[in-house]
């Protein structure tokens, strides 16, 4: 399973110990003390900085050996003080932690993108010390590749950036994410009312003039990506293409398994994925890949029968699932809606008519058998294998056929090395075989034969090492190899910006600050993969 | 392997401590001081980790009771004040090293590989 969750179990003990508190009217002061003391070692252990602080502050307070007694009443401010600490890290549904093998990574990304790296660090230092995680881009194209493949929760924005003008990424994002409330907050030095008003018309939801009050500005974030998420909880729809959206699929999924076992009907599964979608986006602009998907989405709903339900399950990735239908029926289905796809020409800007494919597999559900997402996927992958634009069925043989998924950690402290693999030896993921390299130093791993261009690669890469650092290794990679199956993570030492800027500059996608815990870095790293290879 | 008690009644910092170490380290656990006691009187371990304050004796008791037995085993005091008077009349009782929370994992793991090499 995932790593312990310190985090998780220390916000448990809190809520016990406050719910007994709650029971009484008074409690002695040495008892609060003792509370706050606890905390304050613990929490700065298991890398919560700013609560052992806090800790630290409030215990000057009370007095350790007091026996005196305080309404509980009158530390109520306190005790919600102490619950706002872990609100980011909100509980798992139910229904996802049942139904983990599908259930989508929840937690939220916030993207950042500014060219002002020093600040863009900053703002992700202080939001990650309370437990939001944030990306950042330091110019408008590769923020708009990261708003894409990472769906971020919310999107901070500079209008000054390199390339483009911040004011037409509002537009865009705001046109791409319309409806879903996404919050689009635009910083800027220039804080004059036009500018404000502007930025308003073209869609950004908040406007936060640099230099940004801090105390302020955590809050803040925590306010909006609490609404965002219950706006997102509520509905059931994916806004862009009118599909049931993932929170329903894994729904509709757990009903019709409850179903299928209560009246020993059978169900079939389908997972369709877009070919080379990538390309569609590159070379026409996501506009229009977004177009693309509309029209493949108002196809599926045109074609399916009525009782069938289709989805959007992230990216270019669809699910169907098909009540009271055997595999080869649904097959049939699906070759009717490859050959009425195949007739749908797309042109964009006068561009030359082109036309898309997709690849599907198939999953027909038998008794007690929970691995049904799973085997679609496999299935769905041995279709693309095979030269896309089909549908395969699942077949048990298929087994063989596994996404590899390779960890590379590249850093001459064997300590870091071996806590980060040890954090990552009990990650089972469905959706890969996961192997993990280590690599002393930068040199060697160059010289090894390291890639196979059919699998995944998280690197995550030391900054300062003897022979090669990390920036010609990261230069090498990305000179060298494709980009699309190559995550790279730098890790930095706090305070060393410029390195931060080059790493981003050269490529890097993320940078991780030393020193870290390493279960906070395992389970960022599962996120990015699982959102960025999905 | 070398073999560390871990005595802490801190739950959540126990099992931290036992993460990090467990693969260096043939580790064991106790939740309080009486229970700590007991351990090393019946085991030879290398190194004993003791908090400073626990429930039915404190790290301080700990360490006074075992030192009246023997001086081989090396101490590792856990203190949330990192105060020196506190600091001094544990190295009169005869602790022999000191971290002082909150730290980080890795450097205790650096800590106590370092006295459990020498």
């Amino acid at each position: 399973m995932v790593p312990t969750n310190y985090k998780k179990m220390l916000a448990n003990r809190m809520e016990q110990d406050f719910s007994k508190w709650q029971i009484q009217q008074n409690i002695e002061e040495r008892e609060v003390y003792r509370f706050l003391h606890t905390l304050k070692g613990t929490a700065g252990t298991i890398g919560i900085m700013e609560l052992s602080e806090f800790c630290g502050k409030q215990l000057e307070f009370f007095t350790e050996e007091s026996t005196a007694l305080l309404p509980v009443q009158s530390l109520k401010p306190l005790m919600e003080t102490f619950t706002d600490f872990f609100t980011s890290e909100q509980p798992i549904i139910e229904e996802a932690a049942r139904s983990s093998e599908i259930a989508p990574v929840k937690e939220s990304f916030v993207l950042v993108i500014d060219a002002d790296a020093t600040f863009a660090a900053s703002v992700k230092d202080s939001l990650e010390e309370r437990g939001i995680s944030v990306v950042i881009a330091l110019d408008g194209k590769k923020g708009m590749e990261f708003f894409y493949t990472l769906q971020p929760q919310m999107v901070l924005l500079d209008r000054n950036l390199p390339d483009v003008d911040g004011f037409d990424l509002v537009t865009q994002i705001h046109e791409a994410a319309k409806n879903s409330f996404l919050p689009i907050a635009v910083i800027s030095a220039d804080d004059r009312i036009e500018t404000q008003i502007q930025a308003m018309e073209l869609g950004a939801t908040d406007f936060l003039a640099k230099p940004l009050n801090m105390s302020f500005f955590v809050p803040y974030v925590n306010n909006r990506l609490r609404n965002q998420k219950e706006i997102s909880q509520g509905t059931l729809y994916d806004e862009l293409t009118g599909a049931g959206n993932r929170k329903y699929f894994n729904h509709v999924l757990l009903q019709m398994t409850a179903l299928a076992e209560k009246m020993r009907t059978a169900f079939t599964l389908v997972l369709l994925d877009l070919d080379h979608f990538k390309a569609v986006n590159d070379n026409y602009g996501h506009c229009a890949g977004d177009e693309v998907l509309r029209i493949f989405s108002q196809l599926l709903m045109n074609t399916k029968r009525e009782s069938d339900y289709f989805f959007r399950y992230g990216g270019e990735e669809f699910a169907l699932i098909l009540p009271d239908t055997k595999a080869q029926t649904a097959s049939d289905l699906l070759d009717r809606i490859h050959s009425a796809f195949a007739e749908t020409a797309f042109s964009f800007d006068d561009s030359e008519p082109f036309h898309v494919s997709f690849s599907a597999g198939i999953s027909e559900y038998r008794q007690k058998q929970d691995a049904l997402v799973s085997m679609a996927d496999r299935a769905l992958y041995q279709a693309k294998k095979n030269g896309r634009n089909q549908t395969l069925i699942y077949e048990r043989a298929q087994d063989d056929f596994r996404r590899h998924l390779n960890i590379i950690i590249v850093d001459d402290d064997s300590l870091v090395r071996k806590l980060v693999s040890k954090q990552f030896s009990g990650w089972k993921p469905e959706e890969f075989d996961l192997r993990i390299e280590e690599y002393a130093d930068g040199a060697s791993f160059v010289e090894s034969e390291w890639f196979k261009p059919e699998e995944n690669y998280m690197i995550l890469l030391d900054g300062i090492m003897p022979k090669m650092d990390g920036l010609e290794v990261l230069n090498h990679v990305r000179n060298h190899y494709p980009h699309e199956n190559i995550i790279i993570s730098m890790l930095t030492s706090r305070n060393s910006e410029s390195d931060i800027v080059l790493a981003l500059k050269s490529g890097a996608d993320d940078y991780i600050v030393k020193p870290f815990y390493a279960q906070e870095v395992v389970a960022r790293i599962q996120r990015l993969t699982m959102r960025m290879f999905k | 392997m070398k073999k560390v008690l871990v005595a802490d009644d801190e739950d959540i910092l126990r099992l931290l401590i036992v993460d990090t170490l467990e693969d260096d380290f043939e580790v064991e656990e106790a939740e309080d001081g009486k229970e700590a006691l007991q351990k090393i009187r019946e085991n030879d371990y290398d190194l004993i980790i003791l908090d400073y304050m626990m429930p039915h004796l404190t790290g301080m008791e700990v360490l006074e009771e075992v030192r009246k037995d023997q001086n081989s085993t090396q101490v590792l005091m856990l203190t949330a004040k990192a105060q020196d008077a506190d600091r001094e009349s544990a190295i009169q009782k005869g602790a022999n090293y000191f971290m002082s929370k909150p730290f980080s994992p890795m450097e205790l793991l650096r800590l106590v590989g370092k006295i459990t090499a020498s």
